[in-house]
């Protein structure tokens, strides 16, 4: 997608049609425009649906790539929990979330 | 949750350490193979110790060689591997099932026999002679129970018992119960045939006197106290009227005769009964708080489990409710759980009105006397005395209930009644 600027442009168009498709239709966005979805419950346990890797995985930082970038989560004493292709289960105190 | 971690001890899993520069480049790799892992740790020394199934564990070789890194397993867990550490210990496996087949061979049999009236003590057999007319029928200690044909031991024992109305056995466990009910005695036939008086059971004023057998010794409108002969079973010689008669047979008509009096006496009875009310009356209303305590109670002292002796209200009730252990045989366990409840409650204190005291008092009192009262006692008219003043906080009132009813009763006399009475009646 990002090799080839003809590819990115094109893609970059077709995206914003879907958009105004799904607006217009009425359908949840992240099913249909490739988002994350993210259930934090409490301040303890994450969980992180369509997710794209793991960038970094420490106990007090874990980075984690999404369709729209990067999710930061800083905290103490994280571990993950399970990860699956779809969704990824983390648990410990989280002090913070930032999207990069 | 538990489900999953019940399908992956069932399935088997293994705890692995990777070691690299990039572990999460193995992570990554994995999520791309579509392989499940969890309970990913972040260990101090920065290796990445996680879990997976341990089918899974041949795509990971490749996976590990791609992103430089190395892996170890650390355990193994799970149902496959626990059988497989069975199978070098045979014997220990001999041995667990032998212990559970022993305890269901066991359990097949019958150790106990227990003897259970179903209406109070026994008072024509012994239990012992039940039980050992039972062991002589074959049911006694070691015997199998599918052996024994429940409906035909009954019967036998019915048959051997001649006391005996009706037997029922079961079985709980390893324990044989006899239930057992006794034949009723048959009241002796010879106390209708005794002579008797009737007495009064109650204070009262004739209304009624039917006599069927035996002398009168009241008439109506006469006040009788309790104990007095109303119907007497000794009849007396009567003065004899005419004088021809008695120059007839003049010896028989002296002696006097004993019967057994019959007849009904219904007399009118006062009942009283007086009652209190206090006007301020104190109603506690719970709030719905609760707090529970748990204690065990050994031979050696009390410990709380949960919560202590001490709470927060002012004003509850408690509710204790003791859990004991289940006895077998005569073994029992000298441990107790007590479970304690205190609900809070509010005091509310409620004035009542002078005529609502006196109602409420005059119901109590009523029910009062409603307990005293025979069958068939008819209630001909009742009175309230109120016996305090308007204003007085304690309201105190006097019930008074007139009834007609039966109150005479049978007494027996000493003595033996005539053979001629007891011929006649014979006819």
């Amino acid at each position: 997608m990002e090799k080839s600027h003809f590819l990115f442009g094109w893609s970059d168009k077709a995206k914003r049609m879907e958009k105004v498709l799904t607006d217009f239709l009425d359908l949840p966005q992240d099913a249909v425009l490739d988002l994350p979805r993210l259930t934090l419950v409490g301040r303890n346990r994450l969980v992180l649906e369509n997710h794209r890797g793991i960038k970094e995985y420490q106990s007090n930082l874990i980075r984690l790539k999404l369709t729209i970038g990067e999710l930061r989560i800083k905290g103490a004493g994280m571990l993950l929990r399970e990860i699956k292709p779809d969704a990824i289960a983390l648990e410990g105190e989280i002090q913070s979330l930032e999207f990069r | 949750m538990f489900i999953e971690n019940l399908l992956s001890y069932i399935e088997g899993y293994i705890i692995l350490d990777i070691k690299g520069d990039n572990p999460e480049n193995f992570l990554n790799l994995a999520l791309e193979r579509r392989i499940r892992l969890w309970d990913i740790l972040r260990n101090p020394d920065g290796n990445i110790r996680f879990k997976m199934p341990v089918k899974d564990y041949r795509l990971i070789r490749p996976l590990a060689r791609e992103s430089n890194c190395r892996v170890h397993i650390m355990d193994k867990r799970g149902l496959p591997f626990f059988i497989n550490r069975l199978r070098g210990r045979k014997f220990m496996v001999v041995g667990f099932a032998t212990f559970f087949i022993t305890i269901y061979f066991l359990s097949t049999f019958i150790w106990v026999v227990d003897v259970k009236p179903e209406n109070g003590p026994l008072r024509q057999v012994t239990v012992d002679k039940v039980i050992s007319v039972a062991r002589q029928e074959g049911l006694k200690p070691g015997v199998r129970k599918n052996s024994l044909d429940i409906r035909a031991l009954e019967h036998q024992l019915e048959q051997r018992l001649p006391q005996v109305a009706w037997v029922g056995i079961s079985f709980s466990g390893t324990k044989a119960n006899i239930n057992l009910v006794e034949k009723a005695i048959p009241p002796k036939e010879d106390t209708f045939d005794r002579p008797a008086s009737i007495i009064a059971v109650k204070d009262g004023v004739i209304k009624q006197l039917l006599v069927i057998n035996g002398e009168g010794r009241v008439a109506v409108g006469d006040t009788v106290r309790r104990g007095e002969v109303l119907i007497s079973g000794l009849i007396l010689p009567s003065e004899p009227k005419d004088k021809e008669e008695e120059k007839d047979k003049p010896k028989k008509v002296l002696k006097p005769r004993l019967v057994r009096a019959k007849g009904i006496v219904r007399a009118r009875v006062w009942y009283g009964k007086k009652c209190e009310i206090n006007r301020q009356q104190v109603q506690e209303i719970p709030t719905g708080r609760q707090q529970t305590a748990i204690k065990v109670i050994t031979s050696k002292g009390q410990f709380f489990i949960k919560g202590s002796a001490r709470h927060l209200y002012k004003n509850y009730q408690q509710d204790n409710k003791v859990i004991k252990l289940p006895s077998w045989g005569k073994f029992s366990i000298p441990v107790e759980l007590v479970v304690t409840t205190y609900s809070e409650v509010k005091i509310k204190r409620n004035d009542l009105k002078y005529e609502q005291a006196v109602s409420i008092g005059t119901k109590k009192a009523l029910d009062l006397i409603k307990k005293d009262l025979p069958k068939g006692a008819k209630v001909i008219a009742r009175k309230i005395i109120p016996l305090s003043k308007p204003e007085d906080k304690l309201v105190r009132i006097r019930v008074l209930l007139e009834t007609e009813e039966e109150i005479g009763k049978s007494v027996p006399l000493k003595g033996k009644i005539d053979q001629g009475e007891k011929d006649n009646k014979n006819k």
